[in-house]
């Protein structure tokens, strides 16, 4: 099972300014930055809301959301039932952030599968 | 400013734009299709706009990403917001563009009480001021396709108005709608030939203040 421990690294991508984990009630499980106290609460509550604007529509929900602002963007991300919400400069690339956070968490999850199988 | 057709046309990564009231109703819809509307890809954007936005004090975007699209929403006056659906790659400057081409459509009751509708119909346009290159392009369609170019035209200036607004720098844009609707390609290339004279022959306003 992947642990907080292994999102610590994700500090290591390239753009990643700070990052929070959050749980369905609202509580911070993981974090880095004192940066994300103004709104990691509501992050669980706005993610499932955009879950929620494809309930009626046949297309799937949105892989994350991003709030562009100009002194800093904020990155929101369902993981397994948690919310991950990264911080990053405004002049980021924002795709290849989202590329790059997406492959870590897959590989995350992959290594442990791996681990539990052998 | 740009109308909304003429940047929609010109930015094919943008699939379609939507205005939304803050009760969720769509507005506006346009989209590169002029047939009909193009649905919303989600539901809620003005709620989510602005519940995602009070994330972080000096927002000005929020943006959904499914994969190889994404919905960019920005903020209108009186509450309502503007969502454009694009292409994953997609030039983040067109959104201001927009933006500001969006900003009037949300009215207060008592503006749209004032509001004087005035819609522009192909005979306005070619009764108006542009009348001494219209009337000269209509008699060398006439004479180039040998048929009553009246119909064609007609269609062909409503195209435009939809394109965007008429005026003496676009006349370039309409003489290439014209030119398409020629099926002959030797007929078409005169068309295309002549009409250039008729349009050079405009320039001479400015440079010295004589019609064509």
């Amino acid at each position: 099972m992947t642990t907080i421990l292994d999102f610590i690294k994700i500090t290591r991508i390239e753009g990643v300014t700070s990052y929070c984990l959050v749980s369905k009630d609202g509580r911070r499980m993981a974090g880095n930055d004192d940066y994300t106290d103004g709104f990691y609460k509501d992050l669980g509550r706005i993610a499932k809301q955009s879950a929620e604007t494809t309930k009626e529509r046949p297309i799937a929900p949105p892989t994350c959301f991003s709030v562009r602002g100009d002194s800093t963007s904020l990155l929101v991300i369902p993981v397994g039932g948690y919310t991950l919400g990264i911080t990053t400069a405004p002049e980021t690339p924002e795709g290849k952030l989202i590329d790059d956070v997406l492959a870590f968490l897959h590989r995350i999850r992959h290594q442990h599968t791996v681990s539990q199988k052998s | 400013m740009h109308t909304i057709n003429a940047v929609l046309s010109e930015n094919p990564s943008v699939l379609g734009l939507f205005v939304i009231t803050p009760d969720e109703v769509v507005a506006h819809a346009h989209s590169h299709a002029m047939d009909e509307p193009p649905a919303c890809p989600a539901d809620h954007l003005n709620r989510l706009y602005h519940d995602a936005a009070g994330l972080l004090p000096d927002s000005r975007e929020v943006s959904l990403s499914f994969g190889a699209t994404c919905v960019t929403l920005r903020p209108l006056r009186l509450n309502w917001v503007l969502a454009v659906h694009h292409q994953r790659e997609c030039d983040g400057a067109i959104f201001d563009v927009l933006q500001e081409a969006t900003q009037g459509l949300p009215k207060t009751d008592e503006e749209l009480e004032d509001e004087v509708f005035s819609i522009l119909t192909p005979d306005d346009v070619m009764s108006g001021e542009l009348a001494p290159w219209l009337v000269p392009l209509m008699r060398l369609l006439e004479e180039v396709s040998g048929e009553p170019p009246q119909a064609i035209f007609h269609k062909a200036v409503n195209e435009w108005i939809d394109l965007e607004d008429p005026s003496h720098d676009g006349l370039h844009h309409f003489s290439t709608i014209i030119t398409a609707t020629i099926a002959d390609p030797s007929k078409r290339s005169l068309y295309a030939e002549k009409a250039k004279g008729i349009l050079a022959s405009g320039e001479r306003i400015t440079k010295g203040g004589e019609m064509p």
